[in-house]
């Protein structure tokens, strides 16, 4: 198991004359970064962020998020401003194995912010040794994905993380951030505290803090959710396969009049390769093609016994015949004519549809997103969410219209649930549009076969009549030929018929295979294990918020959700039943306390990805009582995990003492202002 | 005999609900950090998330930085005004400086509205927007139309 460990800091300022430099050494337990407001301490916190290529979450990219005395201006402890000529920040870290050392410098000249040079070796407490350097890009398209050159693809095979791939808000998956797996043990203190994850960077991942958490965890319910892709990607392509032969085997036999009987263009379970046949049907006539075969090598049989009459003996029959035949073209291109115009039309409906269903089905995601973000607004005692106008309190209705429009709107649930009848509406309609145009392109096809044949026996007619009177009739000679072609034909059909057939009987064997591979796979996504986990995630959650002194509410009846894997109070989420009740702030940040560190316990006591390192900016906000801040300290000291935790101690000696009482830790302290001259003091 | 209303269906658009968290991710992604944005470009950027046209055509304004005679100008719609206005009135929102900016109650509908599974286009879209329609942009357009 790999892990994060910090195990020394260096940033040095340059100006035009020494430059200004901090340097600290950190240890695999507590550690106790303390000093005053305005004094650094948000420098050397951002630093540690910065370094790691963690930005983001600090809410910018690059050195634009860190403070002014790095890139700008610094003051030295007599208060007078210097300008800055650029920063550089190391960071030597250990991961249970090896110890590198990064350095990203900020507003530098000649470097690059978007570089981090990776040492292979402990560059800080071995000053004097040589080691492998490689630099990595941070922010490049690509820096996630790309093994060569991205800084973060290291930093996840440095901490021994294989990131799974996720649902994006695009078509295609991709991979799982970084940066959105470590705001759930890098807490900053300005947003840090509000949310779970709260500084979670968007990268257009579908639910991307509960990614980040199975990740974590380390959920089967990933490797669930993506066998379940795969599998359904499996199905679509047997289904694709399916198609193509069944389409293959319509394109080549079906124009003669034949039909498939049995087999659907759709893989179907029931298919059986015995149950299908194919099926002559013409001029009344139905029947197995088998028959059809046999049923023309009989007459055949017959022709060749009768002697053929001459042409003059035909003649009256054949003009007859020819007035017949010109009847049938002409019906037959009127017709045509007609299904071509019908086909048009169906096929611009078609269209239209498509394009309604595409707006109805936006139009139901939009107003589902409304109302949950309506049901999150109610607890923030929003007015409108509560149906009342913010101003003078009178219930309104959820309309943006104009108020001399008197229409009653329907609720947003109402709404949606309006939409998803017209869809399912829309769906039906398209669904017989897809049929018609099926059904008319068969009609036309046929059409067109009739037309052919009927052209050629109007040619024939023709050549005969003008041909000798005494010379046999080749008409009945022209019917033998062809018959003696369409026996030829259709023995071709039946072969390659029942090759084909073989081969849908091998998808249709995988395809019931996949979908038994689907039927096995767990309904909600989460194993026996999973469950496991979330139910020790919840005791140890409810033994913390207890040492913790959480009041709020029932502690007995919150746990963490398989849902959202928050917590949750009778089903309801937490927090929005702690806002709901007027909660103490203070409580909010106990249950941030106890989630952040509950996740490692978790992770540890199952051997998941937790990294093992847990820092905490300002963690004692908004009053926190002593006794609740000595339990934190007392917790993090008492976990085998490294855990930093960046302290003002509201600017009080007695604070520190009172909350630090017998805890063993590691002090990292800086009097005055963090950064202070190599050398000591220069005349400016 | 006695009438009664049949309730309407109505477009998400006209949702306050939807406009807010709209006017509160352009806020996020298409404005400086605690700078806001006119009501001008909130009105000009909804406008564009109306339809794929409309966002087709202000994309490409924004690539050329000129103005095609073809670019037809967004409808100021009063729809979007009242939202605002209800908005700023329950806290949502706040004025600072003559501009728009996210309220009290803003901030954490933000961040709800980022981390759920919500508003998936309009989040890539107006991302991909970002920075591009700046203020000054906006007021090109403006003096062009009237021209």
């Amino acid at each position: 198991m790999k892990k994060l460990n910090i195990t020394a800091i260096r940033i040095t300022t340059y100006t035009k004359d020494k430059p200004f430099q901090f340097e600290a050494s950190f240890e695999s337990k507590l550690n106790i970064i303390r000093g005053d407001n305005a004094k650094g301490k948000s420098t050397l916190v951002q630093s540690i962020f910065y370094v790691l290529g963690q930005e983001e979450l600090l809410g910018g990219k690059n050195s634009k998020v860190m403070q002014s005395c790095l890139r700008k201006l610094i003051r030295n402890d007599e208060e007078n401003e210097i300008n800055v000529l650029g920063s550089s920040i190391e960071l030597q870290i250990y991961n249970g194995i090896d110890v590198v050392t990064l350095k990203r410098c900020a507003d530098l000249d000649g470097t690059d912010d978007r570089l981090i040079e990776v040492t292979f070796g402990g560059a800080l407490s071995n000053k004097d040794l040589a080691f492998k350097k490689e630099s990595m890009f941070v922010h490049d398209a690509g820096g996630a994905t790309n093994s060569y050159h991205g800084f973060h693809k290291w930093l996840e095979e440095f901490l021994g993380w294989e990131l799974p791939s996720v649902a994006s808000s695009g078509e295609k998956e991709i991979k799982l951030y970084s940066q959105l797996v470590f705001p759930a043990f890098l807490i900053e203190q300005k947003a840090g505290w509000s949310n779970y994850l709260a500084t979670s960077p968007y990268f257009g991942i579908r639910e991307s803090k509960k990614r980040a958490i199975e990740f974590l965890l380390n959920l089967d319910v990933s490797q669930n959710e993506k066998a379940k892709r795969q599998i359904e990607a499996k199905l679509e392509s047997y289904r694709k396969e399916w198609q193509l032969i069944y389409d293959e085997i319509e394109r080549l036999i079906t124009s003669d009049f034949i039909k498939i009987v049995g087999l659907n263009r759709n893989p179907h379970t029931n298919f059986d390769p015995n149950e299908i046949n194919l099926v002559y049907e013409k001029d009344g006539v139905y029947c197995n093609l088998h028959e059809r075969i046999n049923k023309l090598e009989q007459d055949l049989k017959y022709i060749e016994l009768i002697n053929l009459p001459t042409n003059n003996e035909v003649e009256d029959e054949l003009n007859q015949k020819l007035e017949e035949l010109l009847f049938d073209i002409q019906n037959l291109t009127d017709e045509e004519d007609k299904l071509r115009s019908f086909l048009a039309l169906e096929h611009a409906q078609k269209r239209d549809r498509q394009e309604t269903l595409k707006e109805i089905e936006k139009e139901i995601e939009k107003n589902e997103g409304a109302l949950k973000v309506k049901k999150f607004g109610a607890t923030l005692e929003s007015a409108l969410a509560a149906g009342n106008c913010p101003t003078c309190h009178q219930a309104i209705k959820d309309a943006l219209l104009p108020l001399d429009i008197r229409a009653i709107p329907m609720s947003i649930e109402d709404n949606v649930k309006y939409l998803k009848g017209q869809k399912k509406i829309f769906l039906s309609y398209i669904e017989s549009c897809f049929k018609t145009v099926a059904d008319l392109n068969n009609d036309l096809k046929r059409n067109r076969k009739l037309q052919d044949e009927t052209r050629e026996r109007i040619k024939e007619i023709r050549l005969q009549l003008t041909a000798d009177p005494r010379m046999p009739s080749i008409i009945n000679l022209r019917a033998q030929i062809k018959q003696e072609e369409d026996i030829k034909k259709f023995i071709g059909f039946i072969e390659f018929f029942n090759k084909k057939i073989t081969e849908i009987s091998t998808i249709h064997y995988s395809y019931k295979l996949a979908l038994e591979e689907k039927k096995n796979l767990p309904q909600n996504g989460l194993s026996q294990n999973d469950k496991q986990k979330l139910n020790s995630f919840s005791g140890i959650f409810r033994g913390l918020l207890r040492k913790f002194e959480f009041q709020s509410c029932n502690i007995e009846f919150i746990k963490i959700s398989e849902e959202s894997y928050f917590p949750i109070i009778d089903s309801s989420e937490l927090f929005n039943e702690m806002l709901r009740t007027d909660s103490s702030a203070s409580d909010f940040v106990r249950v941030m306390w106890a989630y952040t560190i509950g996740l490692y316990l978790v992770s540890e006591q199952y051997q998941a990805n937790h990294p093992s390192f847990i820092f905490l900016d300002e963690p004692a906000q908004h009053s926190m009582s002593d006794k609740s801040s000595w339990e934190l300290f007392d917790s993090l000291s008492k976990i085998s995990c490294q855990t930093i935790v960046a302290d003002s101690f509201n600017q009080n000696d007695q604070n520190f003492i009172d909350t630090t009482k017998g805890i063993d830790f590691n002090l990292i302290k800086f009097d005055g202002l963090l950064l202070k001259r190599i050398g000591g003091l220069v005349n400016d | 005999m006695k009438f009664v209303k049949k309730p309407i269906a109505l477009p998400s658009s006209y949702r306050f609900f939807y406009q807010i968290s709209i006017f509160l991710l352009i806020l996020e992604f298409c404005c400086p950090k605690n700078k806001g944005a006119s009501t001008f470009k909130l009105q000009l950027l909804a406008w564009a998330l109306r339809d794929d046209e409309g966002c087709k055509s202000l994309m490409e304004v924004t690539k050329l930085k000129q103005f095609k005679d073809n670019f037809k100008f967004w409808a100021l719609d009063p729809a979007l005004n009242r939202a605002i206005a209800f908005a700023l009135a329950d806290g949502f929102l706040a004025i600072d400086n003559d501009k728009i900016i996210s309220g009290p109650k803003g901030d954490a509908l933000l961040l709800y509205i980022l981390g759920a599974d919500v508003f998936i286009d309009e989040k890539a879209i107006l991302k991909k927007f970002g920075k591009s329609v700046s203020e000054n942009f906006i007021s090109t357009v403006l003096k062009n139309e009237k021209a």
